[in-house]
């Protein structure tokens, strides 16, 4: 099937450069649609909002509570973007950020300094990230299961790590480090946004970045390129860990408490940002920018419909229909494309 | 071979404002082999996509079906006649003969309803058998041979047209590309059997000889337009070159550089692989070192093997001083020793990548991680790179799986080419790659030689080893059983010595 795609594909290619320049015009034209389509539906979708709930949904307070919403989510999607440029999937992102702010509030709360608890976060998130690393790609098992696995096993730690009760009444340096003040935006919102910008240049400029989507995109000829594609796949699993650890510090500082039954509220949101994500700005791959433009589109889609009056579920629904009507309107949009050339 | 089983009339097909086919007339007869040829982007996928349904061709245009006219969009092909069968044949490896035979035909039973075992097994063996061939219908399909492959693909495409129809239209779409001289030859008798038994049989192809071989007649199209049709008899191929190219070609293969120059540099002593079972070779700079063999005789382990890409079980292998058994990829790579696999589409290249990031990957892979990659010199790069070694079109931000075979397989060696590879090791290097671009690839290889590389091809193609070797090695059951150099090199020769005559 796929030398079939590729010869369609390849006649297509023929004919392209025999096309007249208006055609290539509207072919420009198409590809701004593609690449900018999920950013102007933002501005749309906050413009309507804005005129349908003018009080309320156009306001500084709404703007940055709906920024400070997405605070903890944009590094975890961030993170997964990681492996998921390898092509392998992480489901342990959210199950660790909230064992590591279990860890870190458990220890902080009897004593142990910042510091030191957050070395104990930053060993747990190490061993998590080298575990789902080598048991994917040393011992070959399905990553999908693996961090399953991982994820169930984490969400089992959280408990054990709080003796199954919410804990509260953190220390004020863990408040302190995640609420700072900067610029109107609490430190977190700002360590999400850093994280967008060093992601996008490790994607968009180094030869590391483009490693990882050379190995996501074929495996074997980026080994037989010289890669050492087994090294980069533990790494992106290494990496994604971290940073969920890390974030999982800030969660349990931002909220104050620690519930160690939340991590499942935490897991879809990132994916769907990233899906959505890679239908816009680099079109077709998993990228930074788009990632955060997506999540800031779902959450202005919730936060209007839930002012306007929608039940609280309706973040689920939306959440979720986003995502899949967007993939699937980013696929037909390829074929048309296709079709017409 | 009065009938037409298949005609086709004003068939056109535009994509913007391009014709992929404009006007086209094709008949196949009943008892005839019609080939189809034509380069990539001649045509001959969007004349089969026709045929399955997948694309409508524009108004105007006729089908006719054993004397039924058909509407388009053809829907539900098989009921009227037709079948059209891919190159990858469309088989699951894990299940049976009989499984597979009866996949398409939902076993010829209800969603729910039992199968009826004994029936199924009875009527695969008898269309089986209707094509000469003999297999247990028990076999997991992993285990048979291309022909029998072919043969059972054909045979269930018969099985479905059984129900609707009596008299049958194959259209087998390069069903050669991938396989030995021996193995598609085997495959071309059985399209002699199926045609010869009343079907009209229509062979899309580019390799030039085997059309000649089989074929009752011959179309070509170019530029979706069929240039000529005439009735296939001896050796035809300047003529058919000629309809392909809209020029001929004064020749078919670049002139063999002058042999080794200089010391043997590559040392090969009991190479042991999963295949290879013991292989000694000396090869030297600017040489050409052809292997041949059947299909899993081991010669094609023998560019993974020396390339890193595949582990040896034991033996030596040196380049100069360095032991190419040892060394991480990357390190044979700084060496100059590049792999150009035969599937290029899997190991060669990123296919949703631009022709760009695939031609700059080796550089990404040898500098350090978190440099900053300079993507406006990368173009630069890329075109030259595109424009030196003919890739078209000399795009290098469009995507690599976007260019016709020919061009990928240019594609992966001026990546190469680049580096300045001392040792240039290529398994199949022209497969599924048309007569124009086949000679540019092979010069390509011609050129690394004469610029001194150790030029190492397995290749199931003999007559092209034949013409660029200065010396074929050809193996059977993993060990060296001749040497052809010289006068002694022919394509009758090699092929001789692959089949243990």
């Amino acid at each position: 099937m796929s030398t079939d795609t590729a010869s369609a594909a390849g006649e297509a290619a023929q004919l392209e450069h025999l096309t007249v320049p208006a055609g290539r015009r509207r072919g420009a034209l198409m590809a701004g649609v593609e690449q900018y389509g999920l950013v102007v539906i933002c501005l749309i979708g906050f413009g309507v909002f804005s005129l349908l709930l003018p009080d309320t949904f156009p306001t500084v307070g709404n703007v940055k509570a709906m920024i400070e919403s997405q605070a903890v989510i944009v590094p975890l999607a961030i993170a997964v973007t990681l492996p998921l440029r390898v092509g392998d999937f992480d489901l342990s992102i959210a199950g660790l950020m909230v064992a590591a702010g279990a860890l870190l509030a458990q220890l902080t709360t009897h004593g142990v300094g910042l510091g030191e608890a957050m070395a104990a976060v930053f060993g747990l998130s190490l061993a998590v990230g080298t575990i789902n690393g080598l048991l994917v790609v040393k011992v070959g098992i399905d990553s999908f299961i693996t961090t399953l696995g991982t994820m169930t096993l984490l969400g089992g730690l959280a408990y054990a790590f709080t003796n199954s009760n919410v804990i509260t009444g953190l220390p004020s340096d863990v408040l302190t480090l995640a609420r700072q003040n900067i610029l109107g935006f609490p430190s977190i919102v700002w360590v999400g946004w850093v994280l967008v910008a060093a992601a996008w240049y490790v994607y968009e400029h180094t030869p590391f970045g483009r490693s990882l989507l050379f190995i996501g995109g074929s495996r074997e000829a980026a080994r037989l390129a010289g890669l050492n594609v087994d090294r980069l796949r533990i790494s992106a699993f290494v990496v994604c860990s971290v940073i969920s650890g890390a974030t999982g510090v800030f969660f349990a500082g931002s909220v104050g408490q620690l519930d160690p039954s939340v991590a499942s509220q935490f897991l879809l949101q990132p994916f769907a940002g990233v899906f959505l994500g890679a239908t816009t700005i680099v079109v077709g791959r998993f990228n930074a920018l788009g990632t955060l433009v997506a999540l800031y589109l779902l959450v202005i889609g919730v936060t209007g419909l839930q002012l306007y009056g929608a039940q609280p579920w309706v973040s689920d629904v939306f959440n979720g229909a986003a995502l899949v009507a967007a993939v699937a309107f980013a696929k037909l949009a390829a074929r048309a494309n296709a079709q017409r050339r | 071979m009065t009938t037409a089983g298949l005609r086709l009339t004003g068939v056109s097909k535009r994509f913007g404002g391009s014709h992929a086919l404009d006007n086209v007339d094709f008949t196949a007869m009943a008892g005839e082999v019609h080939a189809l040829l034509g380069q990539n982007g001649a045509g001959k996928s969007t004349l089969v996509k026709i045929l399955t349904g997948v694309y409508v061709p524009e108004p105007g245009a006729r089908l006719e079906l054993w004397g039924q006219q058909v509407p388009f969009p053809l829907v539900a092909a098989h009921k009227h006649g037709i079948a059209v069968i891919h190159q990858d044949l469309g088989l699951v490896e894990q299940m049976t003969v009989v499984e597979n035979m009866g996949i398409t035909a939902a076993y010829g039973t209800r969603l729910l309803a039992p199968i009826a075992v004994r029936r199924e097994r009875q009527r695969c063996v008898a269309l089986l058998r209707d094509m000469h061939v003999d297999i247990d219908p028990d076999t997991p399909v992993s285990l048979l041979n291309p022909a029998e492959r072919a043969a059972l693909a054909i045979a269930r495409a018969k099985r479905l047209l059984e129900d609707h129809s009596d008299s049958f239209v194959f259209v087998l779409d390069e069903p050669t590309a991938y396989l030995d001289a021996e193995a598609s030859s085997r495959v071309l008798a059985l399209m002699r059997t199926v045609a010869d038994s009343g079907s009209a049989v229509v062979f899309v192809s580019h390799r030039l000889q085997e059309v000649a071989a089989i074929a009752d007649r011959i179309s070509v199209l170019r530029d979706g337009i069929v240039v000529d049709t005439f009735r296939s008899s001896g050796d035809q191929s300047g003529r058919i070159i000629l309809a392909m190219l809209g020029r001929a070609m004064e020749r078919f293969y670049p002139t063999r550089v002058d042999g080794p120059r200089a010391e043997l540099v590559l040392r090969v002593s009991e190479l042991v692989g999963r295949r290879v079972n013991g292989v000694s070779f000396d090869a030297g700079p600017g040489e050409i070192l052809g292997f041949a063999g059947l299909t899993g005789m081991g010669q094609e382990e023998i560019p993974y093997l020396l390339s890193g890409a595949m582990r040896a079980h034991s033996g030596r292998a040196t380049l100069g001083s360095s032991d190419l058994l040892s060394l991480p990829i990357r390190d044979l790579i700084e060496l100059g020793v590049c792999l150009v696999p035969g599937n290029r589409q899997r190991d060669g290249l990123w296919p949703l990548g631009t022709a760009r990031e695939n031609v700059t990957l080796p550089e990404i892979a040898t500098t350090l991680a978190f440099r900053k990659v300079r993507v406006g010199r990368e173009r630069q790069v890329a075109s030259s790179l595109l424009a030196e070694f003919g890739v078209r079109p000399c795009a290098p931000e469009q995507k690599a799986a976007s260019f016709s075979g020919g061009n990928q397989q240019k594609m992966v060696l001026a990546k190469w080419m680049r580096m300045h590879p001392r040792l240039l090791l290529l398994d199949e290097p022209t497969q599924g790659v048309d007569a124009g671009a086949k000679f540019e690839v092979l010069q390509m290889l011609s050129g690394a030689a004469f610029k001194g590389a150790t030029v190492v091809v397995a290749s199931g193609d003999y007559e092209q080893l034949a013409h660029i070797c200065h010396r074929v090695l050809v193996l059977r059951f993993g060990k060296i059983v001749t040497q052809l150099t010289n006068q002694g090199l022919t394509e009758a020769a090699i092929a001789r010595s692959a089949q243990g005559a």
